[in-house]
């Protein structure tokens, strides 16, 4: 039995696509019980979609095009055609908890001076509700309201570790100082409570893979796109936020478990 | 630069809310029953309602009003009883080592508010710490207060038998020492009333001081209704013995009659004013009459001289080479989207 997965995300399936490339160059044994369809669309355009007749439709011509390339011809997700959904990205990022964490620190962490101290448990709370607002959320419920087939979520990946010593013109998010503070681990494990409690009610979280992160708030750099372009010679280094076909391939263990436990796959190896 | 993220990079997204400078009355408020929503009446009613313990902005009004974000100045939870409110400050100067209730999960409850984090924290020294930030909010409170507003009420208190601190009766799901409780009688009202003074002197000798004495509940048992006379009683008394102390019946009538009215309604706001002027110091009968002398304005936001403020302009600049950065970061995701599928 083949499993019809629907994989929709901004620019972050990219590395999940380079990823699943590898897998089928390399032949991994059984994943070929896996069909995915991409569909996505930069940056924040998946919020130009609509539920119509159990089917995600694109509001705009642009988005279609997207659609229309990344899966290989459709212009909407038909909902019945799949059995399973994976989220990505979708701007659920640790970018909105280390904004956070410039102006406010909860009881434990070290970083707290001239911060607003709170409790954790409303840190957690606070976190939980800002993460409802994303829409890897806000796609998660769309499916939960339209269809019982089971979803699944990653969030963007953390930035590469070094964007801690940014040059100029690459956004300082607060990652080095969190990490000299000793907090970054603390704040990765808010980070996921956060994300899993938002998702919870509509999406299955699957938490970036372990072994690429660094310091509990970024990706190692050898998972960085920039790591592929740079030994090809091309890129000009300041791309921290998207990750290779090796990150990809990380994410796709990662992903396995949560896939056959949720749903019934023969075939794939564990 | 590449930053897929749609919310603006800026330090302020989820920075404290600013106290709310709304008019020319500026008021403190410490305790905050949930069921009376006075902090809400002073706001809407013109006060500049200070908060030393401001919720991020971004944050939900009911999320903020579970944790008492917003309910009174500092969140110090329902207070009520002047035996405690004179503890809070006398720790506000001393700094004793916090009252703490271990829980049979191992975490441990600040005594002094557990219906403000009824969460525990892990141990005592995350306790103490969150404690001493409170602390220092209220010192800071305090020390820039002019007028203070303090809602007295009958509430049940729990006693330490070792060192005679009290404390409020805990949430649900908190569990207690099995202490006894400290009945509110006239004598020990008094000593609280003396204590708070003694207190208020180090701490804000000049802020004059507003009781309002909140009704007992309309179920109340006949021994909760006296209790709550006591109080008015006694807040009287030390009202008329002290200058800069005022209590007055009608403006603690004309609070209870907020818990009756829907917050959203114009009736509300009408009675959130006339509560304001009255907390701000303005005479009653000149209110109804419509002599009172009208509320200053509030003061004139200079934006010419805002925006030649070189910190300001910086701000400016920055978020505006962040949107360029943000265009070039669709540019980037689209090219990282679009390159992934084109093989």
């Amino acid at each position: 039995m083949t499993l019809r997965l629907c994989v929709i995300g901004n620019s972050h399936i990219g590395a999940i696509k380079l990823g699943w490339d590898r897998l089928m160059a390399e032949a991994v044994p059984g994943w070929d019980a896996i069909e995915p369809t991409f569909f996505g669309a930069p940056s924040d355009g998946m919020r130009h979609v609509a539920l119509q007749d159990g089917a995600l439709v694109p509001t705009r011509q642009k988005i279609t095009s997207h659609f229309r390339q990344l899966s290989g011809g459709y212009d909407r997700i038909d909902l019945a055609r799949f059995d399973a959904f994976l989220l990505i990205g979708l701007n659920m990022s640790s970018k909105r908890i280390l904004r956070f964490y410039k102006s406010h620190a909860w009881v434990g962490l070290s970083g707290t001076a001239g911060k607003t101290l709170v409790h954790p448990a409303f840190a957690e709370a606070f976190l939980t509700e800002r993460y409802r607002s994303t829409q890897l959320f806000e796609h998660a419920e769309r499916l939960r309201g339209a269809t019982d087939k089971p979803v699944l979520a990653l969030a963007e990946p953390h930035w590469a570790d070094w964007a801690r010593q940014a040059p100029e013109g690459v956004s300082d998010y607060g990652w080095d100082k969190a990490i000299r503070a000793g907090d970054g681990p603390a704040i990765g494990e808010m980070f996921l409570r956060a994300v899993g409690a938002a998702l919870a009610p509509h999406a299955i979280f699957v938490p970036q893979p372990p072994e690429t992160v660094a310091d509990g708030v970024t990706t190692r750099g050898a998972y960085n796109k920039e790591a592929s372009r740079l030994i090809s010679g091309e890129g000009g280094g300041t791309d921290a936020s998207h990750m290779n076909a090796d990150f990809g391939l990380a994410c796709w263990a990662a992903i396995h478990p949560a896939l056959t436990a949720a749903c019934d796959i023969e075939g794939v190896p564990a | 630069m590449t930053d897929a993220d749609d919310e603006p990079d800026t330090d302020a997204v989820d920075a404290p809310a600013a106290p709310v400078v709304a008019g020319t009355i500026r008021l403190s408020l410490l305790g905050a029953d949930p069921a009376l929503p006075l902090a809400q009446a002073l706001r809407r009613g013109g006060a500049a309602l200070a908060d030393a313990e401001p919720g991020p902005k971004q944050a939900s009004a009911e999320l903020l009003a579970r944790f008492h974000y917003g309910l009174a100045s500092a969140r110090a939870g329902r207070l009520g009883d002047v035996r405690l409110i004179a503890q809070l400050l006398e720790e506000v100067a001393a700094r004793p080592a916090p009252l703490l209730w271990p829980q049979p999960d191992g975490t441990q409850i600040d005594a002094a508010r557990p219906e403000v984090d009824p969460a525990g924290l892990p141990d005592v020294a995350a306790a103490t710490a969150y404690r001493a930030a409170h602390l220092d909010a209220l010192a800071k409170l305090l020390g820039e207060t002019e007028t203070l507003i303090l809602p007295l009420s009958a509430p049940v208190l729990l006693c330490d038998p070792q060192s005679g601190r009290l404390a409020p009766r805990p949430a649900p799901g908190v569990v207690p020492p099995g202490w006894p409780e400290a009945p509110g009688t006239a004598d020990a009202l008094d000593a609280g009333f003396a204590r708070l003074q003694a207190a208020l002197t180090t701490l804000a000798p000049k802020a004059a001081l507003r009781l309002i004495v909140l009704p007992a509940p309309a179920e109340a048992s006949s021994e909760t209704r006296a209790a709550h006379a006591l109080v008015a009683s006694r807040a009287a008394a030390w009202a008329r013995a002290e200058d800069r102390v005022a209590q007055d019946p009608v403006l603690d009538a004309l609070v209870a009659r907020l818990a009756t009215l829907p917050a959203e309604g114009r009736d509300f706001d009408r009675l959130a004013t006339l509560i304001t002027r009255l907390c701000g110091g303005a005479d009653l009968l000149d209110l109804v009459e419509g002599t009172a002398a009208p509320l200053a304005p509030p003061p004139e936001t200079d934006r010419k001289a805002r925006q030649k403020d070189p910190e300001r302009r910086a701000k400016r600049k920055a978020k505006a080479e962040a949107r360029d950065k943000g265009r070039t970061a669709k540019v980037m995701c689209e090219d990282e989207l679009l390159e992934a599928f084109s093989k």
